[in-house]
């Protein structure tokens, strides 16, 4: 279809941004990567884990707790059938409707005996709630 | 209850298509003369596309009577909802989505079989497996609606009130976003079928230039509504709480990127296919490639696949579209295979340094964005093979990506108006030819740079902001080039420039919709330097935000029939000049435990302060979170020009 020359010029590009790309894949791999467990698996986490963890888990509403001095949240994730509970702290705005998602993804960091959230989240409405 | 109106009019359109599949086939086998195709092929259409349109009218008739007794109008509605969300209250669920999706297709169908008179001219046989193959499609989504996903089941008892619309889906994005990705989805369906028609029946459509012609407006317009679509949902995404920014890489952003990526791609290689006979492969491939990935789209959106930890594919729906895909590709795949012949060509694209060949390696480029976009939404269930656990793909790594292939993109693309279509053009001659432009670039590169050392802020933003502005003023520099150009033209001299501009708007719109979409890229680049803060307020308390003063003038309550509304109101001042004032509230609707949110933004074309009603802590006590984000309006503002360069592009040349 293409001279030689041609195929040499578009392969030698693509062997550029493919190279490009990977660099970019592999040195950005530790800081986006995120570790996906659950409440059940974070407990038999060890606590010197320092990679970052997204956390599925139920909140407990009647847990959460605002320290005016230090303007953290404090609350409590539990598993489904309720036989764990880890304690996290927020430093941010709590999404309004958090409380009566049943189970929230929660972004963050091990730090002592605490989960140390940056981001809380939850399914998207676009995403459809029916179980069929 | 499942024996209703609605479900009967589902099984009438299932057995209908399934006996027009079967008419089809004798068609095809010669049992019928070839010249009753053209009536038959009207008929079919119609029929689907009728009874879908009742069926539908009779759901959206439970919504307004508020008919509870369906459970689906139960599950997404109740009597206090405005009627507009009792409308848009149809596509809230899966089934309700499906069924609308349905009307779409057949309403498409009867556009393509039934009306069109270009589709109309084409081959009988060609005809013949679009017809096939469109009753097919449309027999799989009747069988979706009437096992896994219906719409028209009913209690036995009839509950006195709906649940309610989910408060976040009370909101004009969700009476325009879906129907308008939907759109954008089933438009993609018609360039696909055509190409596979043309395989199947053995009849070589790159010879046939109508054919190409349909299928270029038909990707078109499928880009278009997907455009329109994802901004919508981006603009929503921004004004409601918990989403913080327009774009996040969540899976189902990035699923339906993930067409707009090949279509895009697909729109570029029709053009070189149709001026110079190349790239035929190419662009099949990318129609090919977008359907199946608006299917991978619905998907993800409709299984839990990719979000809950442990839910694999538990929904009905997931294993039919997976069967699907697979199937699809390979069918495909086998098509083209066999068919090979027809994608060689004897022309040649003779050099890299063309337009064709940028064109190429824009193609090439979109096609690697959207591995990388694939790669990195899948990754969770990559690496379920390797390890334990799940690995998720963060913003990072998009973001990266994005920028590193989004800035190669946007280089080319400022690059491609300077290079002629097939010769090869040296650089000298370029900047001879457009001597003002590269004085332009000269004086600009020299003040940013100044103002880049005065900021003494180093970054990898900044540069790629540069760029875009760069390619922003050469596609202005162009499309006042080529009013100058003509306007100097003996033709026009004496024209009025409404006739001007009509006889020149598809170079005029496809220059503002590349323009509008670098705006909209450059609006985005302001995400990278979003500041975040939080913040505790009193009544009457003045806080210092950046160069902003915020004032809490008052929190009031207000009801709103059943439901109440908590208003915070604030005065904004920016260097002590009063600019707004702006509110947040928190609605609390009756049936629902916990308020729905909605910001105050103030926006300029500098910067968006957007505004965030956090928690009330004590009697005039709340707490708040600002986030400034820069450029953000220059995201809406770009969206605009591409709507007006493609509502020029659509307007008939003879107005």
């Amino acid at each position: 279809m293409m001279n030689f020359s041609m195929k040499k010029k578009i392969i030698l590009i693509l062997v550029i941004l493919i190279v490009g790309l990977s660099y970019i894949l592999v040195t950005n791999f530790r800081d986006s990567a995120t570790y996906y467990i659950t409440v059940e698996e974070f407990i038999d986490l060890s606590p010197d884990e320092t990679r970052q963890i997204r956390l599925a888990g139920i909140l407990d509403p009647d847990s959460i707790n605002y320290n005016e001095f230090e303007g953290i949240y404090t609350f409590q994730v539990k598993d489904k059938d309720f036989n764990y509970k880890i304690d996290c702290i927020f430093n941010g705005i709590i999404p309004s409707n958090l409380a009566s998602q049943e189970e929230v993804l929660l972004e963050g960091k091990m730090q002592e005996n605490f989960f140390k959230v940056n981001q809380i989240m939850f399914q998207c409405p676009s995403r459809y709630e029916e179980s069929l | 209850m499942f024996i209703n109106i609605g479900n009967l009019l589902l099984f009438m359109g299932l057995i209908f298509s399934l006996i027009f599949i079967i008419i089809n086939i004798l068609f095809i086998f010669k049992k019928f003369k070839a010249n009753n195709l053209k009536k038959y092929q009207r008929l079919t259409s119609l029929i689907p596309f009728f009874l879908t349109l009742i069926a539908s009218l009779y759901l959206l008739n439970l919504f307004i009577q508020d008919n509870f007794q369906s459970v689906y109008v139960y599950n997404f509605s109740s009597s206090e909802l405005p009627l507009y969300y009792k409308i848009s209250a149809f596509w809230a669920g899966n089934a309700g989505s499906l069924l609308f999706w349905q009307l779409i297709n057949t309403a498409i169908a009867f556009f393509v079989l039934g009306i069109s008179i270009k589709i109309n001219k084409l081959n009988y046989k060609l005809q013949l497996f679009i017809g096939l193959i469109f009753q097919l499609k449309i027999l799989f989504f009747y069988l979706l609606l009437l096992i896994p996903a219906n719409p028209f089941y009913f209690f036995d008892v009839i509950p006195p009130e709906g649940s309610g619309l989910n408060p976040m889906l009370q909101s004009p994005g969700m009476i325009f976003h879906p129907p308008l990705t939907f759109l954008g989805y089933a438009a993609a369906f018609v360039p696909f079928v055509i190409i596979i028609a043309g395989l199947i029946s053995r009849i070589n459509i790159f010879k046939i230039k109508e054919v190409f012609s349909i299928i270029r407006n038909w990707t078109l317009s499928a880009w278009f509504f997907l455009t329109i679509g994802i901004i919508i949902g981006a603009q929503w995404a921004y004004y409601e709480l918990g989403w913080g920014g327009y774009w996040s890489w969540d899976p189902v952003e990035n699923a339906s990127l993930l067409p707009w990526l090949f279509l895009t791609g697909a729109l570029h290689g029709i053009i070189s296919f149709r001026r110079y006979n190349i790239f035929k492969l190419f662009s099949t491939l990318m129609i090919i490639g977008s359907y199946f990935l608006t299917i991978f789209a619905t998907y993800i959106t409709r299984s839990e696949l990719l979000d809950s930890v442990h839910a694999f594919g538990s929904q009905a729906m997931g294993v039919p579209f997976l069967l699907f895909i697979f199937a699809g590709i390979i069918i495909s795949l086998i098509l083209i295979f066999s068919r090979r012949k027809y994608f060689g060509s004897d022309n040649k694209l003779e050099n890299i340094s063309s337009r064709n060949g940028f064109l190429l390696l824009t193609n090439i480029t979109l096609v690697i964005f959207a591995s990388a976009v694939f790669l990195g939404t899948m990754f969770p269930i990559i690496s379920r093979v390797f390890i334990e656990g799940y690995i998720i793909i963060g913003q990072g790594y998009y973001n990266q990506i994005a920028a590193m292939l989004g800035g190669i993109l946007i280089a080319m693309l400022g690059a491609c108006y300077f290079l002629s279509w097939d010769r090869p053009t040296k650089i000298s001659e370029i900047m001879i030819k457009n001597k003002i432009y590269f004085i332009f670039v000269g004086i600009t590169i020299f003040f940013y740079t100044s103002a880049w050392i005065i900021w003494l802020e180093s970054s990898f933003i900044l540069l790629f902001r540069l760029l875009t502005i760069l390619v922003i003023i050469s596609l202005v520099y162009h499309l006042i080039k080529e009013i100058i150009v003509y306007w100097n033209d003996e033709k026009f001299s004496g024209v009025s420039l409404k006739k001007f501009i009509l006889s020149k708007k598809k170079r005029i719109s496809i220059i503002m919709i590349h323009l509008g979409i670098i705006i909209l890229i450059l609006g985005l680049t302001g995400y990278g330097q979003q500041r975040e803060y939080l913040q505790r307020i009193e009544v009457g308390e003045k806080i210092q935000v950046e160069e902003y003063q915020l004032e809490l003038v008052e929190i009031e309550e207000r009801s709103q029939g059943r439901n109440t509304k908590i208003i915070s109101n604030f005065n904004l001042f920016y260097r002590d000049d009063l600019k707004d004032n702006i509110s947040s509230s928190h609605l609390f609707y009756s049936g629902y435990d916990d308020p729905h949110t909605s910001v105050g933004v103030y926006s300029n074309w500098k910067e968006d302060f957007y505004l965030i009603f956090g928690d009330w802590l004590g009697e005039n006590n709340i707490n708040i979170q600002v986030r400034i984000t820069p450029l953000v309006k220059l995201i809406w503002f770009g969206s605009y020009i591409i709507y007006a360069g493609f509502l020029l592009l659509i307007l008939p040349k003879n107005l």
